[in-house]
Parts: C-alpha cells; structure tokens; sequence
C-alpha cells in the first residue's frame, strides 16, 4: 500500500513541511478516526487518539521504518494501539462515570471532500467488505472482537463459549484467507 | 520452526494476541533470513490494516486539525485536551461550505504542487543520469581505442623520459602508421606557466619536426591526445614535448621537457 505520494510526503515532513503534513492528514484522517471510533465509541476519546497519532507523526517520523510496512500500516497499528490502549484504560472509569460520549444512531457515514480520495475511499471500503464477506461468520466475528474490541485469546475464547486453540485456529484461517483474497490489492494502491 | 506455526504467530501478532514468550519466538523468526516469512508477515500486517476501511468512513471535526496545528505550534505534550464538540447551529452551514471548499483548493493544489515538484525533481534527475550515460560511453570508447591500441602488435610505442626541467615526468607514445595516428599520454607535468603551453613533436628521421599539437596537464599532471593524420608516421624517430607561446609555434624553439625515440 506505500505510494510514492506518501514516501514523498514522509520525507517532506521529516524536513517539518507543514503542508506536506496537512495532505498527509487529509489521507488518513478519516481512517483513523474511523477506527478509534469504532474501538472506543466516543468522539472526543477518538479524536484524542487521532490528535496524539499525528502529533507523534509529526515528531517521530525517524521511528517509521519503510522496511517493516507500509505508512498506512504504521498509522493504523499506531492508532488501533493506542485506542485498545485507551480502551482498556478507560473501560472501569467510564462504568463509574456513566459512560462518555457516545455516536448519536444514525449519524450519516462522511466521506473524503476530495473526490478522488473519496473515490479511492469507496473502492477500498467495497474491496475489503468483500473479502471480509467470503470469511464464515465464526471466523470473521473471530477477528473482529481481537481487532476492533481488543479482546484477548482467553477473552474470544470465554465470550464464544470455544476452546483456545479453536479461537487461534479461526483467527490463523481468517487472516490467511483475508490476506489471499487482498493479496492483488496490497501491493497496487 | 516451521512455516504453519510461523503464520499462526503471525496471525495473532498482526492483532496484538501474543503473550510475551511467543513475541520473543515471532522476532526472533522474523529477524531470521527467512524472506518468505517476513513477505508473510508483511501481508499480514497490510491486511490487517485495511480492516478498518471495512467500516463506513467517519470524519472527524473540522476543528480537530486545526487543534493538531496548535499543539504542533505550542510543542504542547501528547495527551492534548480535545475540545468536546458543539452542535452546529444553522448559521454555520455557510462559513462550514467555505472551509470544505477552500480547504478542497488548498488540498488540490498542495497535491498537484508535490506531484508537479516530483516530476520536475525526476527530469533532472534523468538528465543528470542522461548526461552521466553519454560520459561513461565516451570513456568506453577512449579505453576500447586504447586497449586496441596497446595490443595491436602493429602498433610502435615510444617511451618519453622528463628531461631537466621536469626530470620526474614521463611520457609514452603509441605510433600506428597504417593510420597516421599518434596516442601520446603524459605524467608528472606540472601546469604550464601564463602564456605558455606544451607542445607534442613528431621527428621522423633526417626531417625537420612536424607539430603535433599542443595540450595541457591537469591537476593531476596528466595529459592525453590522440593526433591523426600525421605524415612520415613510417619512419618516426623520435617524440618530444617543448613548452612554447600559447597556441603553439610551427617549429619548436623552447625548452624540451620530454623525448623519447
């Protein structure tokens, strides 16, 4: 998935080419929070993590190595980190609290205001849907409850009602599946 | 280990499931030669992180990065507070479409200011390495002329000796008769002084010199000249170098720095 687009805007915002920055986020923005929202289901917890996520961009652009991933890998592992993090964090606070800020129902999905980004957005959004699709149920729901709600192994495993190595196995098949039916598109945007 | 059990690693690193000896056993593996493991993992890992694009695409505030501005500006910690958003009241639709559209310009034009720069910076670049290419074959040329040259048994060399005003230099000289030409290299010169320069001689026997034109060192000392079309190359005796008045004289009348015969 690296561009040349964004190994150039890397490097330009290592010399702390603001512009460069902003088009950076203008990529990403919209994925990352997306996903911190997903994981933390509050705005202004997401929008921290987003906030802290380009900031450490921002200054820590040497830490980034091109060899172990792209730069979408790299923001999104930093973000989903950060927001299981936070997640776990949080979760006994925000029970005694009385909970955050939460998504009001049926809050329209907003897309990229450039279109080609927009466009790009939607084919990625079908592609991944798709292949997420052609995973049995088990494993999907597998996959999700580790990557969106951070559950542990033991915790997958407990919530299911399965065995361990039944969780790993699913997560192994999952991942190995997702990746065949993504694999022509991994290397193309 | 093994491929399998290498991919389940994978799989459960890629979401954060490892505990702390099977990430111990992951890196080590992936620190391993192994390049298909690591091609696995690297997939992996790509897609993995599409999963989030699976789910409808939200923006964030208008104001977050503007906030993200400010801390960058402020060098203000990590944990910056986020400002719980307001509701926007029916006023701001217009001042909003503005933002949306200027910051659609601005995005636009950013975008195609680095591509257009990066383009520019390739086309430099391909003439730079143009410009290299055209060099390097002349310098191929020059070596397959000289080794021609040197192993054509055809081909008579003369070896030049520095004489008293620069006894350290040297010369050597390769004669093809056949085609009149004389490849002259020399070593250990120094500059020649304001309004003078170097002059090759072709002697052939019993005759009176015969220019062979002029040259210059370089910082190293060294020069170079091919000279074609030189008469009497059959019965060539000897070749010398004299510095003479800049652009040379027809017969020589300096000192001689170099002969050989």
């Amino acid at each position: 998935m690296q561009t040349d687009l964004d190994r150039y805007l890397l490097q330009r915002v290592q010399q702390k080419d603001m512009n460069a920055f902003s088009l950076l986020y203008e990529r990403y923005c919209r994925t990352l929070y997306t996903l911190a929202l997903r994981i933390l289901s509050d705005r202004t917890d997401a929008e921290t993590i987003v906030h802290d996520v380009f900031l450490y961009l921002w200054e820590h652009t040497d830490t980034y190595d091109e060899a172990r991933g792209s730069l979408a890998v790299w923001l999104v592992t930093l973000t989903r980190n950060r927001a299981i993090d936070r997640l776990r964090a949080g979760a006994s606070k925000r029970d005694t609290l009385g909970g955050a800020d939460p998504l009001p129902e049926g809050l329209e999905a907003v897309t990229s205001s450039q279109p080609l980004e927009s466009l790009l957005e939607q084919e990625r959004q079908s592609l991944v849907r798709n292949a997420l699709e052609t995973l049995p149920a088990a494993q999907r729901s597998a996959l999700e409850l580790a990557y969106f709600d951070g559950l542990t192994q033991a915790q997958i495993a407990a919530q299911i009602g399965e065995p361990l190595g039944t969780v790993k196995t699913r997560i192994r098949l999952g991942l190995r599946k997702l990746r065949e039916v993504l694999s022509p598109y991994l290397r193309a945007v | 280990m093994n491929h399998d059990e290498f991919d389940e690693l994978c799989a459960l690193q890629t979401l954060g499931l490892l505990d702390e000896p099977e990430r111990r056993r992951f890196e080590e593996h992936l620190n391993s030669p192994c390049a298909t493991c690591r091609e696995t993992f690297w997939e992996l890992a790509e897609a993995t992180a599409l999963l989030p694009y699976a789910l409808p695409q939200r923006a964030p505030s208008p104001a977050l990065k503007e906030r993200i501005r400010q801390s960058i500006q402020s060098g203000a910690p990590m944990e910056a507070e986020a400002v719980r958003p307001a509701r926007p009241g029916p006023g701001r639709w217009v001042p909003l479409t503005i933002a949306v559209a200027a910051s659609l310009i601005l995005s636009l034009g950013g975008a195609t200011f680095y591509l257009n720069r990066q383009i520019t910076q390739q086309r430099e670049t391909i003439q730079q390495l143009n410009g290299r290419v055209a060099a390097l074959a002349e310098q191929a040329a020059e070596l397959t002329t000289l080794i021609r040259t040197m192993t054509d048994p055809e081909v008579k060399s003369i070896r030049l000796a520095g004489l008293t005003p620069e006894p350290r230099a040297s010369g050597k000289a390769f004669i093809d008769a056949r085609t009149q030409t004389v490849l002259f290299y020399a070593y250990g010169l120094t500059a020649a002084p304001a309004g003078k320069t170097y002059q090759l001689w072709a002697i052939p026997k019993g005759k009176t010199p015969i220019n062979a034109g002029v040259f210059a060192a370089d910082s190293t000392g060294s020069a170079v000249l091919t000279v074609r079309g030189l008469s009497d190359m059959d019965v060539l005796e000897t070749i010398a170098v004299t510095l003479e008045p800049a652009g040379g004289l027809p017969q020589p009348s300096g000192p001689m720095y170099l002969a050989g015969s």
